[in-house]
C-alpha cells in the first residue's frame, strides 16, 4: 500500500487544518506543496525498511504467481519478476534505493537456495504484448483522471499491461489475469499490473443485477395442465348445472303437480351415501344429528356441513344472466369452477380515477416526449451570442414552452379532479391521494428543469388573445370537471335516497348546489370573454 | 458490489418491467427489505400507487389495478398467496420470490390460478436486509440460533440462515471458496451447507469466471464479544449503541418536546446526503460538520428573506421541495445529534469509553481500581458499569476470578440486580472464556495484544477509537496472504492467490463498528472490496440479551 498520502492527524473533536487547503491557486505552488508532501512520504518509507519488512514475506516465497511487498514502497506484487522489474523501473535512479535493491537480490538467493530453483528470473516473464505502450519521458504525469501527478521517483512510474499508459503507483497497484495481447482473461495463468480503471472497468465488475431465474415457463406449463383438468370438470358441472336448471324450470311450469325434487336433482348427480362418512368432506368437521347436520352438493354429490356449502345461482344458460331461475346449493368448489369463466370475463366498471389518470399519462406522456427537445432548443439559442439566433428556433421554443406549460397545467388540474372525487371506500381514497402524490412528483421533477427562454423584447408573445384563449380554455376544463362531480353526485344522491340515508342525501343535496353555482359562474364569465 | 444498489436493480426490475397503475403486496418479512431501500416517492413515480401487506385479508377487488407481489417463499406467505388467487383481487399479477421455490410450492400456486391472472414468476434474491452499501443482515434478532448447546444449530434458525446466506451470494453473483474459524462448530456446519448449496445448485452459481475466487468467510461472534460491548464514536454505530436504529428508523419520541414529524426519523445513507457523508465520522468531526450544515442552510434561508411579501416566502418555500427537505434534514440531523451529545454527558460516556478501550487494548496495572471507581458513581448507567465488568472480566477473568466476584459483589452493592450481574456468568459460557487456555500463540485469541490496524496507516485517532475490530484484522491478514489455514480452514480446496472479493458473515450477529472499520479499509485499499454481514445487527443491549438467550438453552 502505497497510500502513505500525507493526512491531517485528527485529535478529538477538531480536525487538525489541511496544508493542502489553498492548492488550487497555483500551479507551482501546488507542486512545490506536493513535493514537500513527497518528502515526508519518503521519510516515511525508509522508516518502513525495519529488518522485519524487508524479508518480505518469506514463508510464502515461490516462484509462481505469489504476491510480495516491494521491500522500498511497500506496494504490493504478483510474482517476483514483477517485482523485479518495479525495482527497475521506479527505484534503480535512486541512490537508497540501490542498497535495498541489494538487500532485495540476496533474498532472492536465499529463496534460490530454499527452493532449489536457479532460473534467471528474466526467463520467467511470461510473454505479453507491449506495443501499446506509452513512452516514458522525462515530463509525465499520471493518466488517472484527476489524478495527474507528476511521474518519477517519488510517485512512481508504471505503464499499465493493460492499457499501456503510465501511471502513479497509487492508480497501478491493482493485478489483472492477461492474456498475451494484453487482454483481461480469467483463463491465463499470468497475473500482471493494471491502473484503476482497466481494473474497475472490466466487464462485470460493477454489475448492480442481482442473479435471477425466471419461473413464468414451468409456472404456465403448469397451469396449462391444470386447466386442461379443469376445463373438462368445469364442462361436467356446467352441463349439471344446465339439466338442473331445466329440470327445476319444468317443475315450476307445472305447479302443483307433485314432482320429486330430490329425484331431479339425483338424477343429476349421484349422491353420496350419507352413511358414507362422518365428516364434512371440505373441513372435516363431524355431523351430528341436530348439530352440524349433513348436506349434499348438487354439483358434485360429495357431503358436506352448512359452513361449506353456498347459494348457487341457476342459469338455463350459464352465459346469459337474464335466464336465471332460481337457487340451489353447492360446496364453494364446485361454485367457483362452474363460474370460473363467467369471473375471468366479468369487466369492473373503470373507476373515475382511473379514466382520469389514464389522461394524466397522456399528458405526462407529451412533456416526456418535447422536454428533451425544448432544452435542446435551449441549448442552441443560448450557444449562440445573443441576437443573432433566428427568430425560427427563437419561437419554436416558445411554443414548445407553452405547450409545455399547458400540459403541467393539464396535469395539475387533474390531479386536483381526482383529489376531489368521492371515495366510496378507504383504498380508493388512498389510491386517489397516491395519483395524485404522483403528477405533484412528476411536476415537481419536470418544472424545475423547464427554464426560462432568453429576454428578447421584439417578440411580445404574451398579448389579449393569447390570454383571452387561454382562460376560455381553463374554464372549460374546469366546466368538464364540475359537470362529471355534478353527474356523480347526482348518483349518490340517489343512491342515499333510495337506501334511505337521508343525512347523508342532505349533505349531498348541499354539495350540489354549490357544485351548480359554481357552474353558472364559470358560464357567465365564459359569455362575457366571448363577447 | 454495492448491496445497496443490487436490491434496488431488482425492486427496480419488478415495478419498471410492469406499466400502469399498479399495486404492491409485500409480507412481513419484505417489508423490511423494501422499506430500507426504496422511498415512497420513487415508488409512486414508477406508478406504485398503492402498498399493502399480503397478510391483510381485508383487501378490496381492484381489478383495474396490476399486482406486483414480492414475497418471501415461506409456507406462510405461499399459502396466501394460493388463496389470494383462488380469490384474486387485481386484474393480473406478477410474482417475484426472495428466494427459491420449491416445485411443490410452483405446482400448488398454479394450480390455484384457475384464472389465469399470473402472468410472470421469478426468483430475485433479495432475501436481507440492505443496510449500508457494504453491510447486510439476515435480520435474525428475534430467532434462537442455538439448539440444544451452544455448538449446535436451532434447526430452524440454521435453514432460515442458510437461504439468507445463499441469497446473498446470488445475489452479489458469487460463488466463493469458504473459510470458517477452526473453534466454531456452528460456523463449519454453515460453511459446508453454503457449499452443498452452491453445488446443487450449480446452475444458478453459474457466474462468469473470476481472476481469483471470491472468499467467503465465516466468523463467530463468540471469538469477538469485545466490539459489541464498547461505545461507539462514529455516527451511525453511536446511533444504534444509544438509541437504536430499527430497519433504518429511530425512534426519538422519548425526547422530550420532540416536534411530531421528528418522532420517527429515517437514516438513509441512500436518500440522505448528508448522512452519506458523515455516517463513519467521529463525533468530534460531526460536530465541526453539522455546524456547517446549519450555516449553510441559514445562509440560504438568508437569501430567500429578499422576497417581499409572507405570500411570496410562501410559494418560494412550496416551489422548492428541495429547500423543504433540506430544512427537515437539518433540523433532524441537529436534534439527533443534540440527542447523542446530551446522553454522552449525561452518562460520562467519554470516561466510560476512556476505560473501555484501555480494557480492550491494553494491560495496565490500574484497571481494577477504575472499573471499581466508576462503578461507585452515581452517573454512570447500570448498563455502562456491567459493560465495564464484562470487559474486566474478557480480559483479566482466567488469571483473577477472584477479582471478578469481588467486582461482581461491587455491582450489587451499588443497587445492580443478581438478575444483571448473572450475565457476567452467561458471557463467560457464550465466549467460552475458560476454555481458551492456549490461544495467546494461535490467531484467534479475542484481543490482539491492542494492535491497531489503522494505526499504520493513518495515526492513532484518539484514544477513544483505538481498538478495531478483529474482523478488520482477521481481514487485513487475508489479504496479506497470512491468514493460516490451520485456524481459518477452507471447507473445500485452497487458493494462494491474493483475494479480490471479499464476503463476511458472522454468526451471532455484526455491529455498525464492525461495518465502519469493513468501509473503512474498502476505503484505504481499492483493489479489494468487502462486504459485511450477520444474522442481526448488535448493540450492547441487543447483545447481552442475545447471550442471555443463547445461555439459556444449557
Ligand atoms: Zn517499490
Ligand atoms: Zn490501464
Ligand atoms: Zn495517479
Ligand atoms: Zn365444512
Ligand atoms: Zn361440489
Amino acid at each position: 500500500m502505497s497510500a502513505y498520502l500525507a493526512r491531517s492527524k485528527r485529535t478529538f473533536g477538531v480536525k487538525a487544518q489541511d496544508n493542502n487547503n489553498n492548492s488550487s491557486e497555483n500551479e507551482n505552488l501546488l507542486n512545490v506543496n506536493l513535493s514537500i508532501d513527497n518528502e515526508v512520504e519518503y521519510n516515511k518509507r525508509n522508516v518502513v525498511l525495519s529488518p522485519e519488512a524487508s524479508l518480505l514475506t518469506m514463508d510464502s516465497i515461490s516462484l509462481k504467481n505469489n504476491y510480495f511487498e516491494c521491500p522500498i514502497c511497500n506496494e504490493e506484487i504478483f510474482g517476483i519478476f514483477q517485482l523485479n522489474n518495479h525495482l527497475d523501473i521506479v527505484h534503480t535512479e535512486n541512490q537508497s534505493g540501490n542498497v535495498i535493491l541489494s538487500i532485495f537480490r540476496k533474498t532472492q538467493k536465499i529463496t534460490e537456495d530454499i527452493t532449489g530453483a536457479k532460473t534467471n528470473i528474466k526467463n520467467v516473464q511470461p510473454i505479453i504484448n507491449k506495443s501499446h505502450w506509452e513512452k516514458s519521458s522525462i515530463d509525465d504525469k499520471c493518466s488517472y483522471p484527476e489524478c495527474k501527478k507528476q511521474l518519477g521517483i517519488r510517485n512512481g512510474k508504471q505503464n499499465c499491461y493493460c492499457c499501456g499508459k503510465l501511471f502513479c503507483d497509487m492508480h497501478t497497484n491493482f493485478s489483472m489475469r492477461l492474456s498475451e495481447l494484453a487482454k483481461p482473461d480469467s483463463n491465463s495463468p499470468n497475473w500482471f499490473k493494471v491502473c484503476q480503471s482497466c481494473y474497475t472497468s472490466r466487464e462485470g465488475y460493477n454489475n448492480a443485477e442481482g442473479q435471477h431465474k425466471s419461473l413464468t415457463h414451468i409456472f404456465l406449463e403448469a397451469r396449462k395442465n391444470n386447466i386442461e383438468k379443469l376445463c373438462l370438470e368445469e364442462n361436467l358441472l356446467i352441463l349439471r348445472l344446465e339439466k338442473l336448471a331445466k329440470s327445476l324450470s319444468v317443475l315450476h311450469e307445472k305447479k302443483g303437480v307433485s314432482v320429486n325434487q330430490r329425484a331431479i336433482e339425483q338424477s343429476v348427480v349421484q349422491w353420496k351415501e350419507d352413511s358414507s362418512t362422518y365428516q364434512c368432506y371440505r373441513c372435516n368437521s363431524r355431523f351430528g344429528k341436530v348439530r352440524n347436520r349433513r348436506h349434499h352438493c348438487r354439483l358434485c354429490g360429495q357431503l358436506f356441513c352448512n359452513d361449506c356449502l353456498e347459494e348457487l345461482p341457476l342459469y338455463r344458460d350459464i352465459k346469459d344472466e337474464t335466464t336465471l331461475i332460481g337457487t340451489t346449493k353447492s360446496c364453494n368448489h364446485c361454485k367457483r369452477i362452474v363460474f370460473r369463466q363467467k369471473e375471468m370475463n366479468t369487466k369492473e366498471k373503470l373507476p373515475q380515477e382511473a379514466k382520469l389518470y389514464e389522461q394524466i399519462k397522456f399528458n405526462q406522456s407529451i412533456v416526456d416526449s418535447m422536454l428533451p427537445k425544448y432544452n435542446e432548443l435551449l441549448l442552441k439559442l443560448s450557444l449562440k451570442s445573443s441576437g443573432t439566433f433566428s427568430k425560427d428556433s427563437y419561437q419554436e421554443a416558445a411554443l414548445y414552452r407553452e405547450k409545455l406549460i399547458k400540459n403541467f397545467h393539464q396535469i395539475d388540474l387533474l390531479s386536483k379532479r381526482i383529489l376531489k372525487l368521492p371515495a366510496n371506500s378507504k383504498y380508493h381514497r388512498t389510491l386517489q391521494t397516491n395519483i395524485a402524490k404522483g403528477s405533484i412528483i412528476f411536476l415537481q421533477n419536470n418544472m424545475i428543469t423547464l427554464k426560462m427562454l432568453p429576454e428578447k423584447d421584439e417578440i411580445n408573445v404574451i398579448n389579449e388573445d393569447i390570454e383571452k384563449t387561454k382562460r376560455i380554455k381553463e374554464i372549460n376544463v374546469a366546466m368538464e370537471a364540475l359537470n362529471d362531480q355534478y353527474s356523480m353526485l347526482q348518483g349518490y344522491y340517489q343512491d342515499a335516497l333510495f337506501n334511505r340515508k337521508f343525512d347523508n342525501a342532505k349533505i349531498l343535496e348541499e354539495s350540489i348546489q354549490d357544485i351548480t353555482l359554481e357552474i353558472e359562474k364559470l358560464k357567465v364569465e365564459l359569455e362575457e370573454i366571448n363577447f | 458490489m454495492d448491496i445497496v444498489k443490487i436490491l434496488q436493480t431488482y425492486v427496480q426490475k419488478m415495478i419498471n418491467n410492469t406499466p400502469g397503475m399498479k399495486i404492491l403486496l409485500l409480507d412481513d418479512n419484505t417489508t423490511q427489505y423494501i422499506s430500507l431501500i426504496a422511498t415512497q416517492s420513487t415508488l409512486l413515480s414508477k406508478e406504485v400507487f398503492l402498498i399493502d401487506k399480503i397478510e391483510n385479508t381485508s383487501r378490496e377487488k381492484m381489478k383495474h389495478l396490476k399486482c406486483i407481489c414480492f414475497l418471501r417463499p415461506s409456507s406462510k406467505s405461499v399459502q396466501l398467496m394460493i388463496d389470494e388467487l383462488r380469490n384474486p383481487c387485481y386484474g393480473s399479477y406478477y410474482l417475484y420470490f426472495s428466494n427459491i421455490l420449491t416445485k411443490s410450492q410452483i405446482e400448488r400456486m398454479a394450480e390455484a390460478d384457475q384464472q389465469e391472472t399470473v402472468r410472470e414468476l421469478q426468483e430475485f434474491y433479495g432475501d436481507f436486509c440492505a443496510i449500508n452499501s457494504n453491510f447486510y443482515s439476515l435480520n435474525l434478532q428475534n430467532y434462537q440460533i442455538f439448539g440444544d448447546s451452544l455448538s449446535t444449530w436451532n434447526n430452524e434458525t440454521f435453514k432460515r440462515t442458510v437461504e439468507g446466506l445463499r441469497a446473498v451470494l446470488l445475489a452479489l453473483k458469487k460463488r466463493p471458496m469458504i473459510r470458517y474459524e477452526k473453534n466454531s462448530a456452528l460456523g463449519k456446519r454453515l460453511a459446508s451447507e453454503i457449499n452443498y448449496q452452491i453445488q446443487q445448485e450449480s446452475q444458478l452459481f453459474d457466474f462468469r469466471r473470476y481472476d481469483t475466487p471470491p472468499i467467503l468467510l465465516i466468523l463467530d461472534r463468540k471469538n469477538d464479544p469485545v466490539s459489541p460491548l464498547l461505545n461507539q464514536w462514529t455516527y451511525q454505530a453511536m446511533v444504534h449503541e444509544l438509541i437504536g436504529i430499527n430497519n433504518g428508523r429511530v425512534d426519538l419520541s422519548k425526547i422530550s418536546d420532540i416536534k411530531p414529524d421528528l418522532k420517527e426519523i429515517v437514516l438513509s445513507a441512500d436518500q440522505d446526503v448528508f448522512f452519506k457523508n458523515n455516517m463513519y465520522l467521529n463525533f468530534g468531526d460531526l460536530g465541526v460538520n453539522i455546524k456547517n450544515y446549519v450555516n449553510e442552510f441559514q445562509n440560504r434561508h438568508h437569501n430567500s428573506d429578499n422576497i417581499e411579501s409572507i405570500s411570496d416566502m410562501k410559494k418560494f418555500v412550496e416551489e422548492y421541495p428541495e429547500f423543504k427537505r433540506l430544512s427537515g434534514n437539518v433540523s433532524k440531523h441537529v436534534t439527533l445529534v443534540s440527542e447523542l451529545s446530551r446522553l454522552v454527558s449525561q452518562n460520562s460516556l467519554l470516561e466510560v469509553s476512556e476505560l473501555e478501550q484501555n480494557l480492550a487494548c491494553v494491560n495496565n496495572n490500574n484497571d481494577l481500581k477504575e472499573v471499581q471507581n466508576l462503578i461507585k458513581r452515581s452517573n454512570i448507567t447500570n448498563e455502562s458499569k456491567i459493560k465495564l465488568v464484562l470487559l474486566y472480566t474478557i480480559r483479566y477473568g482466567r488469571q483473577n476470578i477472584n477479582e471478578v466476584k469481588e467486582l461482581v459483589q461491587l455491582l450489587l452493592q451499588n443497587g445492580i440486580s443478581e438478575e444483571q450481574t448473572r450475565t457476567i456468568e452467561q458471557l463467560i459460557k457464550y465466549a467460552e472464556l475458560n476454555e481458551r487456555q492456549n490461544e495467546e500463540t494461535t490467531t484467534s485469541t479475542i484481543f490482539d495484544k491492542g494492535k491497531n490496524v489503522f494505526k499504520g496507516l493513518k495515526g492513532v485517532e484518539n484514544v477513544y477509537t483505538q481498538y478495531t475490530s478483529k474482523v478488520a484484522d482477521i481481514i487485513q491478514s487475508l489479504l496479506k496472504g497470512k491468514l493460516k489455514d490451520q485456524f481459518y480452514p477452507y471447507i473445500e480446496g485452497s487458493i494462494r492467490d491474493r483475494p479480490q472479493d471479499i464476503v463476511v458473515f458472522i454468526i451471532g450477529g455484526a455491529t455498525y463498528g464492525e461495518a465502519r472499520d469493513i468501509a473503512k479499509l474498502n476505503e484505504e485499499i481499492p483493489n479489494v472490496r468487502i462486504i459485511i454481514g450477520g444474522t442481526s445487527i448488535h448493540n450492547t443491549k441487543s447483545f447481552i440479551s442475545f447471550v442471555k438467550n443463547a445461555t439459556s438453552v444449557l
